[in-house]
C-alpha cells in the first residue's frame, strides 16, 4: 500500500522522497510562492451517456420547488445546494445523428461536421478549453480531462459514417483536436505533481550551488527548446497541407514547456490548510466500476483543493457505451441496448436505474466538495459543476430540454437549491456564457449564445 | 469513399449484372436518358437552383459532370438501388428505369477513374501510433516494453485503422508522456556509474569538527548539510558512521530536502569517552536531481559524534541483456571514450539519431544535439549522463514521432525519397522502424527500383516481424481486435465456456490464417474458403476438433466444413453477436460492409422491438422472430438485405460454437440474397461471397492501400484501386501480390500536392 501525502507535506517541498518513486514530481506545489487573498472560482463538467427517462427526471409543473422525481432520488441529501436546469438545448444537434455529433457540440454548441476522420470539425472549442486557454497558466494545469472508458476509435458507418473520436471527447481544444481523458487513476493523479523540477527548496543553502539547481531544473525546457527550434524550422518549409500536424506538435511541445516554466515560476495559487487526503492509487483500472469512478472523482477534488487547476471534464462514460452495468442489481445488458427501451418497462426500469446511478455519483462529488472548507466557505460554493448528458430520452435520442444539474455556488453568484426552468429551446451556451462571466473572462457570446442564463442568481 | 464500393457492391449483390459494357457511351447519355427522369423524381427536393439544396447532384449537366461529384454520384447509385431514396411516400421510378440509371452511372463512374491520370495524393505527417511506438523503440534500443501503456489511446479513421495520420493527434498530456517515458527507456538502457561517495567532514557545513578525532561533533538541536546530485532515481543506501559520546540516548535524524527520512537511535555510552564509532543504516529513494542530506541531533543534552556518511546507489546486479543494451547504445564511441569523450559522444549520438530518425543526420542537426551534451558536461554530469540528455532530444523530437516526408516544391507528383519509401515500407509491413538491410539498400539509393522493392517485400513477410502487419491489418479490418476487450459476451450463460484465453486465441486463428496466405502464396480467397485452420488446444476443444494438445498453433485440416475462412471463425461470430444472442442482422450486416464493402442503412428512429423475450418467443428459433418481424414492410426493406445473410450463420452460437438446434428446433440455414441467389449453408454461403469475387477484393484492396498509406482514400484513388483489382484477377487473387501491388503503386511512392490548394 501506497501512504497518503497530506496537502502540508507535499507544500514543504520534497525533492526526494522516502521508497516513493512518484515523490519527485511533489516539488511543484511548492513554488506557490504567493497566497491567493480569496479562493477562486473553479468549474467541472460532468457528463454521463445514452440520456435519462424524461417523466422520471423533469418534475412536474412550472414552480420552483419541486419533489425529487425518481431519477433525481440520490440528490435528497444535497438538494439545497443544487439547481434543475430545464430546457436548455443546442440547436446545432436538431436533426442530426443520435449520439455522435451531439458530445462535441455538448460544451460548445457547434456544429459537428460528419466525417469519418480526415476532416474532422466540431464548430467550436468546448466552454472549458475555452477558460484554460484564458486562465489557465494561472495554475500547474491549465486543465484536467478525466473519464473511465477508453477512447473508442473507428468510423461508425452504421451511425451514418462519423468517427466515433467525436463520441469519446467533450474537451475540444480547437473544432479539430480533441483533448483526451487520462483513465488510469494512477496517471491521472501523479499528473497532478508533475512538473518535471527537482532539487532542494531550501533557503539556507549555499548560492554557490544555485546554477547548478537551475541548469538542472531546466534539463527540460532546454530539451524541449531543442525540439522546438527544429519543428520550427521544418514549419517554415513545408506548405500548407503538411502544416497541420507539425503545429500540433509545436502546440503540445509550447504547452508542456509553459507548463514546466509555469511551475519554476512563483504563482499566486490558493492555499489550503487543514488535510485532505486522498492515497495515491495503484496502477492500473480498478477492480470495479464504482471505485474507479469514486476514485477519478476523488481525483478531480483533490485537483481542486490543492488549487493544481480551475477547470476539469468528466466523462462517466463514452457516447453509447455498451458497459454491462451488472454489477447493479437486476441489471444485465449493455447500457446503451438498454436504453432503447422502447418502453418496455423492464428493460426501461434498468435503463433508469443505471441512469440514477449516475445521478448518484454526481451527488457523491457535492457532497464531498461541500465537505471541504476553504477559508470558511465550502469548496462547493467556490465551485460550478454542471452534470448532464446530451441527450434527453435515450430511446428517442431527443435534444430538447436537456437533463442537466448545476451545483455550487459559483462564489455565491448562483442561488440554489431549485429548478430553473428557461423558455423553451434557450441555447445552452446561454448558461456558458454566464459561467464565463463568473470565470472572470469577458465576452459577448459564446458559441451560439444570444444572452446569458437568466435567473441564474 | 465506401459509398462508391457500396454501389459496387451492390450491383452485383442485387442484380447480379455481369458488368455490360455501356459502349459507346453517347455523349449526351446523361442529358438525354439519365438527368430527366432524376429531375422528375428528384428534383421536388433537390432543385440544381434552390440555395438550400445542400445536396446538388442534379447541377450535373452533362456526363463529364459526373465525375467532378464522384462521391456524390455513387451515394446516388446506392440510395436508388438501396431504394432508400426518393423516400417511401414519394412517387418512385419504375424498376426497370431505377436500375438502368444507378448501372449506367456506375459503370460511366468506374470507366473514367482512371480518365486524370495516376494520382498519388499526399499523406499528412504520421506520428507513430502506441504499438509502432513500442516497437520502434524496441528495434531502435532494444527494450520490449509497453512504453505506450500510459499513452492516451489512439483514434483510427480513414478506412478504419490507427494508423491514420489524420486521426493521430498529439495533445499537450502526450508530450508530457513523452518525456517522461523517453526518461523511463534511457534509464534503463544506459547504465551510469554507480553513484558510491563517503562524505567526510570536510564535505558538511557549518563545520563542527572535533580537532582531536577529526570527526564531526554534533550537538543536540545542531544540524549539518552537505549538497549532492543524483543523476539516476533509484534508491541508495546511506551508511552513517557515528556514536554517541553522552550519557544520554539520542536521535540522529537524517534529512533530505528538510524532511526527515530517517531517525537512528543511538544508545547512552556508559563512558562518555569511549568514541565508540557504530555503521548506522538506512535505504532512501533520491530522484534525480541535487539534493541536500542533512544531519541533526534530537534528544536530550547529547552529542554525536561522526565519522563519515556513505551514500551508494542499490543496484541489483546488470543482467546481460541490460549490460548488452547499454553496450549496443554506446558502441559507436568505445574506442574514443577515455582518450576523447566528446568525439566519442558525437558518434554516440550521431548512430542513435540516424536509426531514430531513420535517415542521415545533417551536421546541423548533430551540432544542435551535441549543445545538449555540452550542457550536461559543464556541470560535471558523467559520460553516459551526458550522452542521455542528447539522446533524450532525440526521442521526443517529430523527426522520430513522427514519419515526415519532404513535401513536393511544386504542384504535381514527386518520388519519395530512398529513405521515405524505407519508412513507409517497414512501417506497412512491420509496425517498426527500417532494419539495417533497408536502410542500406536506401542509403545506396536502390530502394525505389521495383526490383529490390518486391525483394524486399518478400523478405519482410517471411520475417517474424511481419506478424504485426497480419494483427493490425487483420484485426482492425474484420473488427476482431476489439473481441476480450469491449466485445464480450455475458459470460456466466457459458459455464466458463468462453474464457479471455480463449477470445485471445480466437483472435489469432484469422490473423494466422492471413499469414499462412501471404507466406505461402496462396489466393485470397482462401480468406472465404479455406478447409483447413489454425488452432491451439482450446480452440480445438470449442470447435470440437479431436486429437489437438497444446496451446500452440497448428494448421488442421477440416473435413466435416464447420470450419475453415474467416466467415467460420469463432472470432468473427462474436463480434457480431450480442452479448446475450446472435445477431443475423450484425452478421448480415458485417458480410455486407467488412466482406463486400458495402455499408447498409441505420435503423430509423421508431422501429418496433425485436421481441427474443417473451413466452412465445422462448420456443421459437431467432430465425422465426424475425420473420415475424419483417412482415413489417417498413423494417423488411432494409432487413430483406440483411437478416437472410445472417441466418447463413444461425449454425454458429454466440460464441461460435456449432450447433444445429435452438430452443429445440432445427435451425434452417436456408436463405438467400436480394440478387436472388439461394444458400441453404454456411458453406454455399461461401460460394455466393465467392461469386463476388471482383467486390470482395476491391474491398480488400482499398482497406489495404488505407492502412499502407495511412490516410483516407479519396475520389481519384479510385484510379489506382481499379488497376491493382484487374491486376489481382491476373494474378489468381494470390495475396502477395496484393501487397506488391500496393507497394508498387503510385500513391505508395510518390507524394502528390494538391493542384489548387484553398
Amino acid at each position: 500500500m501506497f501512504r497518503p501525502i497530506s496537502r502540508r507535506t507535499a507544500l514543504q517541498g520534497l525533492g526526494a522522497s522516502l521508497a516513493l518513486p512518484w515523490l519527485e514530481a511533489m516539488s511543484a506545489p511548492a513554488t506557490a510562492s504567493g497566497n491567493l487573498s480569496e479562493p477562486p472560482l473553479r468549474m467541472a463538467f460532468l457528463f454521463f451517456p445514452n440520456g435519462a427517462v424524461p417523466k422520471h427526471w423533469t418534475p412536474e409543473g412550472d414552480a420552483e420547488d419541486y419533489e425529487l422525481t425518481p431519477m433525481l432520488k440520490p440528490l435528497a441529501n444535497v438538494k439545497d445546494d443544487v439547481t434543475l436546469l430545464e430546457n436548455l438545448y443546442n440547436e446545432q444537434t436538431e436533426g442530426r445523428n443520435g449520439h455522435w455529433p451531439k458530445v462535441p457540440a455538448w460544451l460548445s454548441g457547434g456544429f459537428v461536421v460528419r466525417t469519418s476522420g480526415r476532416d474532422i470539425d466540431t464548430g467550436g472549442t468546448s466552454i472549458d478549453q475555452f477558460v484554460a486557454r484564458q486562465i489557465g497558466d494561472r495554475t500547474p494545469l491549465p486543465s484536467l480531462e478525466l473519464g473511465v472508458d477508453q477512447s473508442r476509435s473507428g468510423v461508425d458507418n452504421v451511425g451514418g459514417g462519423f468517427t466515433r473520436l467525436y463520441g469519446s471527447h467533450i474537451a475540444w481544444r480547437d473544432p479539430h483536436t480533441p483533448v483526451p481523458k487520462e483513465i488510469v487513476p494512477q496517471l491521472a493523479f501523479d499528473r497532478l505533481f508533475r512538473t518535471g523540477t527537482s532539487g532542494p527548496q531550501l533557503a539556507d543553502l549555499d548560492p554557490a550551488h544555485s546554477p547548478r539547481i537551475k541548469s538542472l531544473q531546466r534539463d527540460n525546457s532546454s530539451v524541449l527548446d531543442l525540439v522546438l527550434e527544429d519543428a520550427r524550422s521544418l514549419q517554415k518549409k513545408v506548405g500548407t497541407s503538411d502544416k497541420g500536424k507539425i503545429d500540433e506538435y509545436l502546440e503540445s511541445v509550447r504547452s508542456v514547456e509553459k507548463r514546466i516554466e509555469n511551475a519554476m515560476r512563483p504563482q499566486m495559487r490558493w492555499i489550503n490548510e487543514g488535510k485532505f487526503e486522498v492515497p495515491r492509487p495503484g496502477p492500473g483500472i480498478p477492480e470495479t466500476h464504482e471505485e474507479h469512478v469514486r476514485l477519478m472523482l476523488d481525483i478531480m477534488v483533490l485537483a481542486f483543493w490543492t488549487d493544481t487547476t480551475r477547470i476539469s471534464t468528466f466523462m462517466l462514460g463514452n457516447a453509447q457505451t455498451g458497459r454491462n452495468f451488472n454489477f447493479l442489481d437486476g441489471i444485465n445488458g449493455s447500457y446503451h441496448g438498454l436504453s432503447h427501451h422502447r418502453d418496455d418497462i423492464k428493460v426501461r426500469d434498468q435503463y433508469e436505474r443505471i441512469g440514477t446511478w449516475h445521478v448518484e455519483q454526481f451527488a457523491y462529488l457535492v457532497d464531498k466538495m461541500r465537505s471541504l472548507d476553504e477559508g470558511g466557505k465550502s469548496l462547493l460554493e467556490n465551485s460550478m459543476l454542471m452534470f448532464g448528458s446530451s441527450l434527453k430520452d435515450g430511446n428517442r435520442h431527443d435534444h430538447h430540454d436537456l437533463p442537466l444539474i448545476l451545483a455550487g455556488g459559483g462564489k455565491g453568484t448562483i442561488k440554489q437549491g431549485r429548478r430553473l426552468r428557461a423558455p423553451k429551446d434557450t441555447p445552452l451556451c446561454n448558461l456558458y456564457l454566464s459561467m464565463l462571466h463568473r470565470m472572470g473572462i469577458e465576452a459577448d457570446k459564446f458559441g451560439d449564445s444570444t444572452g446569458t442564463l437568466e435567473g441564474l442568481s | 469513399m465506401n459509398s462508391y464500393l457500396l454501389a459496387i457492391g451492390f450491383s452485383t449483390l442485387i442484380l447480379s449484372v455481369s458488368v455490360q459494357a455501356v459502349e459507346p457511351v453517347s455523349a449526351s447519355h446523361f442529358a438525354d436518358q439519365v438527368r430527366p427522369v432524376l429531375m422528375q423524381y428528384c428534383g421536388k427536393c433537390h432543385a440544381p437552383d434552390d440555395p438550400e439544396n445542400d445536396v446538388n447532384f442534379l447541377s450535373a449537366l452533362k456526363n463529364e459532370d459526373l465525375p467532378l461529384q464522384r462521391t456524390l454520384w455513387m451515394s446516388v447509385v446506392v440510395q436508388l438501388r438501396n431504394r432508400t431514396m426518393p423516400p417511401a411516400k414519394e412517387e418512385q421510378p419504375n424498376e426497370q428505369n431505377r436500375l438502368e440509371i444507378a448501372n449506367w452511372v456506375e459503370t460511366y463512374l468506374r470507366a473514367t477513374a482512371c480518365s486524370d491520370g495516376p494520382y498519388a495524393g499526399m499523406v499528412t505527417p504520421r506520428r507513430l501510433n502506441g504499438h509502432e511506438f513500442d516497437n520502434t523503440v524496441r528495434d531502435l534500443i532494444g527494450l520490449d516494453l509497453p512504453f505506450s501503456d500510459s499513452f492516451p489511446v489512439d483514434g483510427s479513421g480513414g478506412e478504419g485503422f490507427d494508423n491514420n495520420g489524420e486521426t493521430l493527434f498529439l495533445p499537450p498530456l502526450l508530450m508530457e508522456r513523452y518525456l517522461e517515458v523517453a526518461d523511463n527507456i534511457l534509464n534503463q538502457a544506459v547504465i551510469t556509474p554507480i553513484l558510491n561517495e563517503t562524505l567526510k567532514s570536510d564535505d558538511f557545513s557549518p563545520k563542527t569538527i572535533d580537532k582531536e578525532t577529526g570527526h564531526i561533533s554534533l550537538a543536540t538541536g545542531k544540524k549539518i548539510t552537505t549538497l549532492i546530485q543524483v543523476h539516476t532515481t533509484a534508491d541508495y543506501q546511506v551508511r552513517i558512521q557515528a556514536g554517541n559520546q553522552s550519557k544520554q540516548p539520542a536521535k540522529l535524524v537524517l534529512l533530505i530536502d528538510g524532511i526527515a527520512a530517517h531517525r537512528f537511535s543511538l544508545k547512552a555510552e556508559k563512558n562518555s569517552e569511549s568514541k565508540k564509532l557504530g555503521a548506522h543504516e538506512t535505504m532512501v529513494r533520491l530522484s534525480r536531481g541535487l539534493h541536500a542530506l542533512s544531519l541533526q541531533v534530537n534528544g536530550e543534552k547529547s552529542s554525536v559524534a561522526i565519522k563519515e556518511l556513505q551514500l551508494q546507489e542499490n543496484r541489483g546486479s546488470i543482467t546481460q541483456t541490460k549490460q548488452a543494451i547499454h553496450d549496443h547504445v554506446f558502441d559507436a564511441g568505445k574506442n574514443q571514450q577515455t582518450i576523447n569523450p566528446r568525439s566519442a559522444a558525437t558518434e554516440v549520438i550521431r548512430n542513435f539519431a540516424e536509426r531514430a530518425y531513420r535517415r542521415p543526420l545533417a551536421n546541423e542537426e548533430l551540432q544542435k544535439l551535441m549543445t545538449l551534451y555540452d550542457r550536461a558536461q559543464r556541470r560535471g554530469d558523467p559520460y553516459e549522463e551526458c550522452v542521455k540528455l542528447a539522446l533524450k532530444a532525440t526521442l521526443v523530437s517529430h523527426h522520430f514521432l513522427f514519419r515526415i516526408e519532404r513535401e513536393p516544391q511544386q504542384p504535381g507528383m514527386q518520388p519519395l525519397a530512398d529513405h521515405e519509401l524505407a519508412t513507409r515500407l517497414s512501417y506497412f509491413l512491420w509496425s517498426t522502424m527500417p532494419d539495417e538491410e533497408l536502410l542500406r539498400l536506401a542509403d545506396q539509393g536502390k530502394l525505389h527500383k521495383d526490383k529490390v522493392l518486391l525483394a524486399q517485400v518478400k523478405r519482410m513477410i517471411a520475417d517474424e516481424k511481419a506478424w504485426a502487419f497480419a494483427e493490425n491489418f487483420t484485426g482492425q479490418w474484420l473488427g476482431t481486435r476489439e473481441l476480450g476487450g469491449s466485445v464480450r459476451p455475458v459470460s456466466n450463460n457459458f459455464d466458463g465456456k468462453y474464457t479471455a484465453e480463449l477470445a485471445y486465441d480466437l483472435r489469432e486463428e484469422p490473423v494466422r490464417l492471413m499469414l499462412h496466405l501471404l507466406r505461402e502464396n496462396q489466393s485470397l480467397m482462401e480468406l472465404i474458403t479455406a478447409d483447413y485452420t489454425f488452432v491451439t488446444e482450446r480452440i480445438a476443444k470449442h470447435y470440437g476438433i479431436k486429437d489437438v494438445t497444446g496451446s500452440h498453433f497448428r494448421k488442421v485440416n477440416i473435413t466435416n466444413g464447420q470450419r475453415g475462412g474467416i466467415l467460420k471463425s469463432g472470432a468473427v461470430h462474436l463480434v457480431t453477436s450480442f452479448p446475450n444472442r446472435t445477431s443475423p442482422v450484425l452478421r448480415g450486416a458485417w458480410v455486407l460492409e467488412t466482406l463486400l464493402g458495402t455499408p447498409v442503412p441505420s435503423p430509423p428512429p421508431t422501429v418496433p422491438e425485436v421481441d427474443t423475450k417473451s413466452k412465445s418467443a422462448k420456443t421459437k428459433t431467432l430465425r422465426e422472430i424475425f420473420e415475424k418481424h419483417r412482415e413489417n414492410p417498413t423494417c423488411a426493406a432494409c432487413h430483406n438485405l440483411m437478416d437472410p445473410i445472417g441466418f447463413g450463420l444461425e449454425n454458429y452460437d454466440l460464441i461460435g460454437r456449432w450447433r444445429t438446434e435452438e430452443n429445440g428446433k432445427k435451425i434452417d440455414t436456408s436463405g438467400q440474397m436480394p440478387s436472388g441467389e439461394k444458400f441453404s449453408t454456411p458453406e454455399e454461403l461461401e460460394q455466393v461471397i465467392l461469386n463476388r469475387k471482383e467486390e470482395f477484393t476491391r474491398n480488400l484492396t482499398e482497406k489495404m492501400l488505407g492502412y499502407a498509406l495511412g490516410r483516407s482514400l479519396e475520389d481519384a484513388d479510385q484510379c489506382t484501386i481499379e488497376q491493382i483489382v484487374e491486376q489481382l484477377e491476373q494474378k489468381n487473387f494470390n495475396a502477395l501480390e496484393m501487397i506488391n501491388a500496393i507497394v508498387l503503386s503510385t500513391p505508395f511512392r510518390n507524394q502528390q500536392l494538391p493542384d489548387n490548394k484553398d
